[in-house]
């Protein structure tokens, strides 16, 4: 494997766009970050890549990059941010421009919903200057970008569209990637899925690029999300085992170590250009076949234009068939539809009319003791979300979904509700009262407050994931669309390819039954089965002739996802498609022709995996 | 030496029977024999008894437990009465005077692990549902009983919550059958007797399932004539069950005056219902032509984001 690396001034100085009297500074692109994080994970919403100050309570070190001033004199300052939890309180995310250590006179981070804040202004001298952003709460603060101007009254830009085009022209760039590469199988989404399709295609002999939109891999799996893998291996043992993880709790940190094998062993495929830190964010097509997707560095902006005869979206939130105008479902589905009902959990189950209620999101996260009295601040923004909960760590419970929020086009408002939630619990099971004291018992422990007291006092939150574990969004339409009766018939398939025996399990918010409980935690339902198959067909798009997908965009009901959605599974999707792909090579064709006219020699190829 | 001392246990426990709930709220309740239940999993047959108030409304089922639970002779058969409301939802048990429940070695039950087993049998969800009674026992781990010459498997560590430890046999068997194919034949009974008074009984319920029941009994366009009673429980249930009855609902009603009302509820609405709600209006003009006056103007109950997406359908 080569891990691609494209060194470029833009690196090393930082995003940095200066025309005569202004300059633009993309935040993700500062060349230190110090205790700040790149997060790209709502650009299609917002617009780009940002900084968070992910310190969970604690300022964190500022981040630094160099501007250049090219005329002297006086410069207003503007940040794009936002007030992640606006009300009745100080913003969370709080923090300061400095330019050569001075501070500009206003605290930014104020503003409900993404926009321009100004910072102040400053005489500036031409020449280098050190631009800082200062944190003053650890709790979430947000930069977007950063832009001085020597123009008093400059209207900045707000929408979308307007402001994606005054970035380009202030940049000096272009939508279309300054770079073109080729290759026989482009990988979007280096989950679990996505890491098991490109070793197989690779094993196979393909040329293939696997883009991935963050510094490791395996997506939910990672050591940055750290949910554990499920499931079986079906046929696939002996590559699935290069990449899954131990059963250890949800949120360990043993997911590290995992990540480590992972990439070492990702590593060893000399035909696999890894493309770490490029998020996607286009798919080019024309009558119905995807010619290239182009992808951007979520530091340096760079972009790259990847061109190949075949593409797989293991992007999670289906953004290739998205963009390349795939068929796709979103939501639960009537249970009438499929005939999906199930008497033992009714509504719960699937519901009498389609809505949006699908399986939430997660943020796991975690204490410790610190073996000393550690304080942790009041966080009153937090407590109209966690309210009366107390709670030291979260599993995969911890999760939220809203029939009105999209897990796609809301998950940043689910990502902070996520973080309001934990922080807010924290709080409380540090500062016990009466009332937080009642949650305990509610989970059947006595709780013993004298005693605790010493414990609390020592602990301090280790580990709280910045992004989102998702369950569901898109899924993809393949010329099969696979839903619970083909779990609980057990339904044969001629082209099965993926193998499961896990329950079918499907989750709903605890607040839907008892208004009082928190809206951040979920239930899981059981249906047991024996074990299923998953046929070829619902991996490759029905309408887009070059597409596969893998993993939980694949082509499922939302209850038909509720089994095969587990890390191990998706893992076969990849490995079944990767093979699928070879063929396609092999004999020039399309997907959905592996199907039709090479079926025994796929399941062959399959076969002798083991 | 060992029974005498049993014998004067239950002795001190057969002066009262042990309640899961601590209040009897239907202590003027008659039972009478309903139907007799059977399955094959349990080679037991039961006599279910229907039992009503004062008022002689029916409100829930009943029935005299004895069953053996283990397969290695280590515990007591269990004894107890159980109850079901009428959509055959478990509601709680009862212990038998002088016959208490046991673990692992004949250790009675304390009173946490009464509370745990109701609290259990309450959990629809409870992994027990998907588990064998051979998934119950780590094998490998051998207990030695004191009282017997024998060995029990221990817990293991993955279910030990969804079992009081110690009584997983008793846990796992009493969780199905509260919880299995009994629920149908309750079901059917209610249903064979269905009545106005067991309707409004099981909409009032707290139980979300038995409101289901009894919603789905009611044809749709019997939601106007029933608003009052129907209103009531959405003023008082789970979002669940608000969501259902507004998604049901055949909106917009005749009647003006039930449509205000319904509309000035709408602040007091859970998220999830709020929702459905305003999916209905915005999905079909003929609700969205009487509602979008009543939540703009006349009520002014709308939050700037909903008024706005009001508006915007409006225009179109």
């Amino acid at each position: 494997m080569k891990r691609v690396l494209i060194a470029l001034l833009m690196l090393i100085s930082g995003y940095v766009f200066a025309q005569n009297n202004s300059v633009l500074i993309e935040a993700e692109s500062f060349a230190s970050k110090g205790g700040w994080v790149v997060d790209p994970q709502f650009v299609e919403q917002m617009g780009s890549p940002y900084l968070l100050a992910h310190g969970m309570g604690k300022p964190v070190k500022d981040a630094e990059t160099n501007i250049s001033i090219k005329k002297a004199g006086k410069y207003h300052v503007w940040a794009r941010t936002k007030n992640w939890a606006p009300g009745n309180w100080e913003a969370p995310g709080r923090f300061y421009v400095a330019i050569d250590g001075k501070k500009l006179e206003r605290e930014l981070g104020k503003n409900p919903g993404w926009n321009w804040e100004y910072a102040g202004n400053m005489d500036l001298s031409k020449g280098d200057k050190k631009l800082s952003l200062k944190d003053l709460t650890g709790f979430e603060g947000r930069c977007d970008a950063i832009y001085l101007t020597q123009s008093e009254n400059e209207k900045l830009p707000t929408e979308n569209e307007v402001l994606k085009k005054w970035r380009l022209a202030q940049s000096g760039l272009t939508i279309a990637p300054q770079q073109v590469a080729n290759y026989d199988l482009v990988v979007v989404g280096g989950g679990i899925a996505g890491c098991a399709a490109s070793i197989a295609a690779a094993e196979q002999g393909l040329k293939v690029a696997l883009v991935h939109d963050r510094p490791v891999l395996g997506g939910n799996a990672s050591g940055e999300i750290r949910v554990h893998t499920l499931g079986i291996y079906g046929k696939f043992e002996r590559i699935l085992k290069m990449l899954d993880t131990e059963h250890y709790p949800n949120g360990s940190a043993d997911a590290l170590k995992e990540d480590q094998k992972r990439m070492t062993n990702v590593e060893k495929y000399k035909n696999i250009d890894l493309f770490l830190n490029f998020r996607a964010y286009g798919a080019n097509a024309t009558d119905g076949k995807i010619t290239s997707v182009d992808a951007r560095q979520t530091s340096t902006g760079e972009s790259v234009r990847f061109e190949a005869p075949l593409f797989i979206d293991c992007t999670g939130d289906g953004w290739i068939g998205y963009w390349a105008g795939a068929e796709y479902n979103y939501g639960r589905e009537a249970s009438s539809k499929y005939n999906e009902s199930w008497d033992e959990h009714g509504l719960l189950w699937s519901p009498e009319t389609a809505d949006n209620f699908v399986m939430g999101s997660s943020v796991l996260w975690g204490s410790e003791n610190a073996g000393k009295r550690v304080e942790f601040p009041e966080v009153p923004w937090a407590m109209d979300v966690a309210k009366k909960y107390a709670e030291k760590n979260g599993e995969w419970q911890w999760e939220f979904s809203q029939n009105d929020l999209s897990q796609i086009e809301d998950a940043e408002t689910i990502r902070d509700h996520m973080f309001r939630a934990i922080y807010g619990s924290f709080y409380n099971y540090k500062h016990p009262t009466q009332d937080t004291q009642l949650s305990d018992k509610a989970k059947m422990a006595t709780v013993d407050m004298s005693k605790r007291q010493a414990k609390v006092d020592s602990l301090q939150l280790k580990w709280v994931s910045y992004l989102l574990g998702k369950r569901e969004s898109r899924r993809l339409v393949g010329d099969y669309i696979y839903t619970f009766n083909d779990e609980r018939n057990a339904t044969k398939f001629e082209d099965a390819v993926v193998f499961e025996k896990r329950e079918v399990d499907v989750h709903y918010q605890v607040n839907l039954l008892d208004d009082e409980k928190p809206n951040f935690l979920s239930e899981a339902m059981f249906y047991k089965t024996d074990q299923y198959s998953i046929p070829y067909r619902c991996f490759y798009s029905k309408n887009i002739s070059n597409l596969f997908m893998a993993g939980r965009d694949f082509s499922c009901s939302h209850v038909g996802l509720g089994g095969p959605r587990v890390m191990r599974t998706t893992g076969q999707m990849g490995a079944a498609v990767g093979f699928a792909a070879s063929l396609c090579k092999k004999y020039n064709v399309d997907p959905r022709d592996i199907y039709l006219s090479h079926l025994k020699e796929y399941l062959n190829l399959i076969e002798s995996q083991k | 030496m060992r029974l005498t001392g049993i014998a004067l246990i239950i002795l001190s426990f057969s002066l009262h029977a042990i309640s899961a709930v601590s209040s009897s709220p239907d202590s003027l309740k008659t039972c009478r024999k309903a139907f007799l239940f059977k399955t094959d999993d349990y080679a037991v047959a039961n006599a279910i008894d229907i039992c009503r108030n004062a008022a002689q409304v029916p409100v829930g089922y009943e029935t005299a437990l004895n069953m053996a639970v283990c397969d290695d002779k280590l515990c007591a058969n269990v004894v107890l009465k159980v109850c079901w409301d009428l959509a055959g939802n478990y509601v709680r048990f009862d212990t038998i005077a002088g016959k208490p429940l046991t673990k692992f070695d004949h250790k009675r039950f304390s009173d946490a692990d009464y509370k745990k087993l109701d609290q259990i049998l309450k959990d629809r969800n409870s992994m027990l549902r998907v588990l064998e009674k051979s998934d119950l026992v780590d094998k490998s781990i051998k207990l030695k009983a004191t009282t017997v010459d024998a060995v029990s498997g221990a817990t293991p560590a993955t279910i030990k919550n969804a079992v009081v430890e110690g009584a997983v046999y008793s846990s796992h068997t009493l969780w199905h059958l509260v919880n299995g194919q009994i629920k149908d034949s309750i079901r059917a009974f209610t249903l064979r007797n269905y009545s106005e008074q067991i309707a409004l009984q099981m909409l009032g319920s707290d139980n979300f399932e038995t409101q289901l029941f009894a919603l789905k009994q009611i044809p749709q366009e019997q939601y106007e004539s029933r608003f009052e009673s129907l209103f009531q429980v959405i003023r008082k249930s789970s979002p669940l069950i608000r969501a259902y009855i507004i998604n049901r609902a055949p909106l917009p009603f005749r009647d003006q005056e039930k449509n205000r009302k319904l509309a000035l509820q709408f602040p007091d609405l859970d998220g999830y219902s709020k929702s459905i709600f305003m999916n209905r209006i915005l999905n079909d003009s003929e609700i969205l032509n009487v509602f979008a006056p009543l939540m703009l103007n006349v009520l002014n109950i709308l939050s700037a984001e909903q008024a706005k997406t009001i508006k915007e359908a409006i225009r179109k």
